[in-house]
């Protein structure tokens, strides 16, 4: 093979892809995008579901003795936000005047029915956040009833030394990383199954394109169609990585201006540099699996929406393990993952989902990294085949008969029944 | 340079998909500096004969030497080739599409940008240099595609229909840019449908039909070859009753009348009769001769497939 005819095909691939409309939108608006959404989201979450800043004060009426004893003296330090209200009537008024923005009744009963009634302004409604900080103070008041300190300590935080440990590991993980057991990997695993789609979506339509404007016969005649196939997958490769450095480079801005710290973020999340690298890995074996079967089929098809089509089936098995997640969650070793992850078309996300929820043997990821490479010799041996195939044969659609049998049979053309007909008039 | 006198030998070669033969038992030679045409009809097997001589499929069986060797990835920089199915990518800049294509040929980024330059100020296009292709017309884009094909300098060119579509203004440019590239003593491989350009510009000719050879060797031996034993006169006279003259048939204008003539007769003779004989007047005579356009017809056009086989053998010789 000539390297720099590969170079070439690779460079013009990655220039020319680079500048479509969609690419730029991928990489650069999407993330944006989402960024800007998740700050508003986040921002509107928080300041309407937990915060209490909005408020004032807030006024409990007292009438079961739960928070004061029977002279109105608080039993318990009450929160700044809180005030005791002698009666009912205290408290409307008081709310009438804007002294309070609402307040809490706890009849006499309390105890035994656990009724509470809630008065607020028309327009301000006591948010979560007031309910829970009135929860918490409720539990310390009734838990320092029994007198045992330690007890309400536990009652305060039950979870305080909670340990959390992956499937198989006696290694404790640090809390940040049990949130992010659960959300890195995912995402990470959509980021490497995203950009191996968009850029092996490019793939096909690239050569789809290249049928349709009959660019095959001059290639054909300049490169072998394996210089051709490689040049295509290593330009388009890059342009997929590239993507990825970006989304990287996204989500590192972002972080840093909220205020965190990124190397100890990226250690909290659990990126160390060998699953980042085993990431990669899975990247790369797996971008060139669904870039060769992607151009097998871009081969194949003359029509960029028949090629749609056939990808999106494939795609869909790519993401059959986020599909499957519940089992990851009871038995990261079970069957279904197990299988999954070995599996050279879902292992990719398969097995990084895998790998953050338990402890797999480094040789059983090493086997299934093994499988991969191996059908990732069998998919560019049979593309390169389907390639010359489908090159030659623009205009026609290829059945899958017409294909096994020109496999089998070694031909490069195929002879639509037209052109029998025409031939042996 | 090799010092074998042809740019491509074709020895016995065969081609069969599925149950058809596209190409049957063909041989052929095409000599350096000559421009060759090869005609026949839809389906005949051109195009998979140019295929399997640029090594884009292979021939079940018989050789094929292209410019002194068997084909190589060498080969393919010195070989340019213009499809009939052809076209270019529509969004990318001609300086640019064409430079890809000549490195793509081998040729180094900074000649072969230069070379594109060239070559679109010789075909016209020099003010659509930075131009998209899906900004140019068809005739505009068919040069383009030419320039492609000899962007590399190669030594054999090979252009499946060149002027199908071509404007005649294009078509007199295209074709002058052609004899230029045979001055410089490059190869030419036309396949072709019109039979008046073959005329003019061919030297020799290979017709195929049935996937089989049909007719082989200069454009003159060829019409020499179909020339059958008669004359084609013009005037008045009974024309039948001229000695040694089988039949007469006149033309659909009834202008003039050809005269067929028996084996033993030969045109020398008529004229001279003619010239004897108060009885006739005669405004024009000449030797039949048929146009390259009637031999294909009676080849290709069904008379009985019992004269395709016997043409191989006439034309060998």
């Amino acid at each position: 093979m000539n390297l720099r005819k590969i170079w070439l095909i690779a460079r013009r691939e990655y220039l020319f892809n680079f500048r479509r409309r969609s690419y730029l939108f991928t990489a650069f608006a999407l993330p944006l995008i989402i960024v800007v959404v998740m700050v508003l989201v986040i921002g509107l979450l928080t300041e309407t579901m937990e915060s209490t800043s909005s408020f004032k004060a807030v006024g409990i009426v007292d009438k079961a003795g739960v928070l004061s004893d029977s002279a109105g003296v608080p039993t318990v330090k009450l929160p700044e936000l809180f005030r005791l209200e002698s009666s009912e009537e205290q408290a409307s008024a008081d709310l009438q005047s804007h002294a309070i923005d609402g307040y809490y009744v706890l009849p006499a009963d309390y105890l035994r029915s656990g009724r509470i009634d809630v008065y607020n302004r028309a327009n301000l409604a006591l948010t979560e956040g007031v309910n829970s900080a009135l929860t918490s103070t409720i539990k310390l008041a009734l838990a320092s009833r029994v007198g045992d300190p330690a007890l309400v300590e536990r009652i305060q935080d039950p979870l305080k030394a909670l340990a959390v440990y992956k499937v198989g590991s006696s290694q404790k993980l640090d809390e940040t990383s049990v949130m992010s057991v659960f959300i890195v990997p995912t995402i990470f695993g959509l980021l490497v199954f995203m950009s191996v789609t968009v850029t092996s979506q490019f793939l096909m339509s690239g050569m789809v394109e290249e049928k349709e404007n009959r660019m095959m016969e001059l290639f054909v005649t300049s490169t072998r169609p394996s210089e051709m196939l490689w040049g295509k997958l290593l330009g388009l490769g890059a342009l997929g990585l590239t993507q990825i450095v970006v989304w990287t480079l996204f989500g590192v801005v972002f972080a840093s201006t909220r205020g965190t710290d990124i190397g100890q973020t990226l250690a909290n999340l659990q990126l160390t540099p060998g699953f980042l690298l085993m990431g990669l890995a899975y990247f790369i074996l797996g971008y060139l699996l669904f870039g060769s079967v992607m151009s097998g089929i871009g081969a194949l098809v003359n029509a960029e929406q028949e090629g749609r089509q056939l990808s999106g089936i494939l795609g869909t098995v790519g993401v059959i393990p986020f599909m499957l997640s519940f089992s990851y969650l009871t038995d990261p070793n079970g069957t279904i993952p197990r299988v999954l992850s070995l599996f050279p078309f879902t292992a990719p996300v398969g097995m990084i989902l895998r790998v953050s929820w338990a402890v797999v043997p480094p040789g059983e990821i090493l086997i299934s990294l093994g499988i991969m490479a191996l059908s990732v010799v069998g998919t560019i041996w049979l593309s390169a085949r389907l390639f010359r195939l489908g090159m030659l044969n623009y205009g026609k659609r290829l059945g899958l008969r017409d294909v096994i049998r020109a496999i089998r049979e070694g031909r490069q053309a195929i002879v639509s029944r037209a052109q029998r007909k025409e031939a042996s008039l | 340079m090799n010092s074998s006198p042809n740019a491509v030998e074709v020895h016995g070669i065969s081609k069969r998909y599925g149950h058809q033969l596209a190409v049957d038992n063909l041989s052929f030679e095409v000599r350096r500096g000559e421009i060759f045409s090869m005609l026949g009809p839809n389906g005949a097997g051109k195009t998979t004969t140019i295929r399997m001589i640029l090594d884009i499929i292979k021939p079940d069986s018989g050789t094929i030497e292209v410019l002194g060797g068997r084909f190589t990835e060498a080969t393919k920089q010195r070989i340019g080739y213009l499809p009939e199915e052809r076209g270019l990518y529509k969004g990318v800049r001609l300086v640019e599409l064409l430079t890809y294509l000549g490195t793509l040929k081998g040729m180094s980024t900074a000649d072969a940008a230069r070379r594109a330059s060239q070559l679109l100020d010789e075909v016209g296009l020099g003010d659509n240099k930075k131009s998209k292709v899906s900004e140019l017309s068809r005739g505009m884009s068919q040069k383009v595609q030419f320039v492609a094909t000899i962007i590399h300098d190669p030594d054999l060119i090979i252009i499946d229909e060149p002027f199908a579509g071509l404007d005649p203004v294009n078509t007199e440019l295209l074709k002058s840019m052609i004899y230029k590239l045979k001055a410089q003593g490059k190869t030419i491989v036309m396949s072709i449908h019109e039979m008046h350009q073959v005329e003019e510009m061919a030297d020799r000719l290979l017709m195929i039909n049935h996937g089989q050879r049909v007719l082989y060797g200069s454009v003159d031996e060829v019409r020499q070859q179909y020339a059958e034993n008669a004359v084609v006169v013009s005037g008045q006279g009974e024309w039948q009753k001229l000695p040694g003259v089988r039949s007469v048939k006149s033309d659909e204008a009834g202008r003039s009348v050809t005269l067929m003539l028996d084996e033993h007769t030969t045109p020398d003779d008529i004229m001279q009769a003619l010239a004897v004989s108060p009885n006739y007047k005669v405004r024009s005579f000449a030797l039949a001769v048929p146009s390259l356009n009637d031999i294909f017809i009676r080849v290709a056009g069904g008379n009985g497939s019992s004269n395709h086989r016997e043409a191989p053998e006439a034309a060998s010789r």
